[in-house]
């Protein structure tokens, strides 16, 4: 099926996946704003590494701000929805981030928005040339878990 | 497994393709509801992370 890469995309994301096992895998994520790759060793982690990313380039903007334990009075500024610093300089190509490559399977990330507390976007498998949207992390995550295990 | 890293965990919808409950934090007697599985991982990875500090400090 055709496919077409948002290379410009600013929060474009390559994920590699070097390892599966047990219904977890592990990898590298590579985007414009880092020289060097983001580890992960299970989906949690890349969960997280992802959403801390967006929030670092407030890009896609959150349209709810995370909920916490924390008492509203005495919460502590966690940065979404503003910018405190300097916005974040891209240090990489899009070709670069484009060319890399897991061992086990290539994912490239694009997250159009941050609504409903989760992502929507879209997201494409390199080496079986397919690509699907999804409406949720939830989603997102079914989505690569399935490729993973029809991969290991 | 410790106390404070104990949680409740009720799914009460499931509307745009993720989850909508509540979580109980039990060690901490605390309860937020979320709206999504992204918000109810990061509402826990908050209460794990503040594990070794002063939980009244935090709260």
């Amino acid at each position: 099926m055709d496919y077409h890469v948002h290379r410009s995309a600013p929060n474009l994301a390559c994920i590699c996946i070097d390892r599966a096992s047990g219904g977890e895998y592990a990898g590298r994520i590579y985007h414009k704003y880092r020289e060097d790759a983001v580890l992960f060793s299970h989906s949690m982690q890349l969960i997280m590494a992802l959403n801390g990313f967006f929030d670092e380039i407030n890009y896609p903007q959150a349209s709810t701000a995370c909920r916490s334990f924390r008492n509203t009075k005495r919460r502590v500024d966690d940065g979404q929805g503003r910018r405190k610093t300097e916005p974040a300089k891209p240090v990489r190509t899009e070709d670069w981030v484009l060319a890399q490559n897991g061992k086990l399977a290539t994912f490239y990330l694009h997250v159009q928005y941050r609504q409903k507390s989760t992502w929507q976007g879209n997201v494409i498998w390199k080496e079986a040339e397919k690509w699907s949207d999804f409406e949720s992390m939830l989603e997102f995550l079914r989505l690569l878990q399935s490729a993973v295990e029809e991969e290991s | 497994m410790k106390k404070e890293n104990t949680f409740i965990i009720k799914i009460r919808e499931h509307q745009h393709s993720t989850w909508q409950g509540s979580l109980n934090w039990v060690g901490a007697d605390k309860k937020c509801n979320f709206r999504s599985l992204l918000e109810m991982i990061k509402l826990i990875d908050e209460a794990v992370e503040s594990d070794g500090r002063d939980i009244s400090d935090i709260l």
